[in-house]
């Protein structure tokens, strides 16, 4: 058991799981750093039931979600107004307003395409305050629901539902915005 | 049925995220063979979720730990190991 010698192997594996979440360098190296130091104050607590690699990248999930709960907690935005669901369908019957058009790109072009993810970044920060939140833990940051509920303190019930207005207003927006061919903003 | 692109296009969002029950995932089969508008919803949502889940790994393949950082680290450590 040597700290120093965890830093050597998984340093740069804590780092990048932490840069992905965190996506701020001095964020990131701050989680490894306390990560560390707190596998060490309680290494008596490995089992050796799994390798150091996933014992440490568990600890620092765990540093994550404090750091996003802290954050959430700060921002208090519990009061938000969030976007009607309904305004996306028709109140008489359910049945789609602007019926869904089929896309044409090809997925793994749009991989490699930064200008169709400058667009869903827009279209990100348009959302409302809670949906941006979960949808960037969720499919930015690629947490699981599991762990957004713990750090949102909401349930999973919950998550879905902002998940699946954030997917809502999300193919709207790219609709207009990229495939549309409508030049974004 | 009622309301059901609406429902639909809440079930396409939570097969992302749980495994759908038996009856969920008929009603979803069933509703998608007849409605296009849910279909291409179903797509592009499940698409977007992918090529997130692709990009996130691209981006963060070649990232590592900065050198000055890593000294920073280390040192912390070396304190902490003093105590």
């Amino acid at each position: 058991m040597d700290p120093q010698q965890w830093l050597t192997e998984h340093g740069d594996i804590l780092y990048r799981f932490a840069m992905q979440r965190a996506q701020n360098e001095e964020l990131a190296a701050d989680l490894v750093q306390e990560t560390l130091l707190a596998a060490w104050k309680s290494k008596d607590s490995f089992s050796g039931n799994s390798t150091i690699r996933t014992w440490l990248i568990g600890i620092l999930k765990h540093k994550w979600i404090d750091y996003l709960r802290k954050e959430i907690r700060q921002r208090d935005h519990a009061t938000l107004a969030e976007g009607d669901p309904t305004a996306w369908f028709d109140p008489n019957n359910g049945s789609w307003l602007k019926k869904p058009q089929q896309w044409h790109d090809d997925p793994a072009s749009l991989c490699q395409d930064t200008q169709f993810f400058q667009v869903l970044q827009t279209c990100v920060q348009h959302l409302p305050e809670k949906q941006r939140l979960v949808f960037d833990m969720r499919e930015l940051q690629g947490l699981d629901s599991d762990e957004i509920c713990k750090a949102c303190d909401v349930s999973a019930t919950n998550v879905h539902v902002l998940l699946h207005r954030a997917r809502l207003a999300l193919q709207q927006c790219l609709e207009i915005h990229w495939f549309g061919g409508k030049k974004p903003w | 049925m009622k309301h059901a692109c609406e429902e639909i296009s809440r079930l396409a969002s939570e097969k992302l995220e749980r495994p759908l029950s038996f009856v969920e995932r008929v009603r979803l089969r069933l509703h998608l063979l007849m409605c296009s508008a849910c279909r291409h919803y179903d797509a592009h949502i499940t698409k977007l979720h992918r090529i997130l889940k692709t990009r996130q790994k691209n981006t963060w393949s070649d990232v590592r730990l900065p050198s000055d950082k890593r000294e920073k680290i280390k040192a912390s450590l070396n304190d902490s190991g003093d105590e």
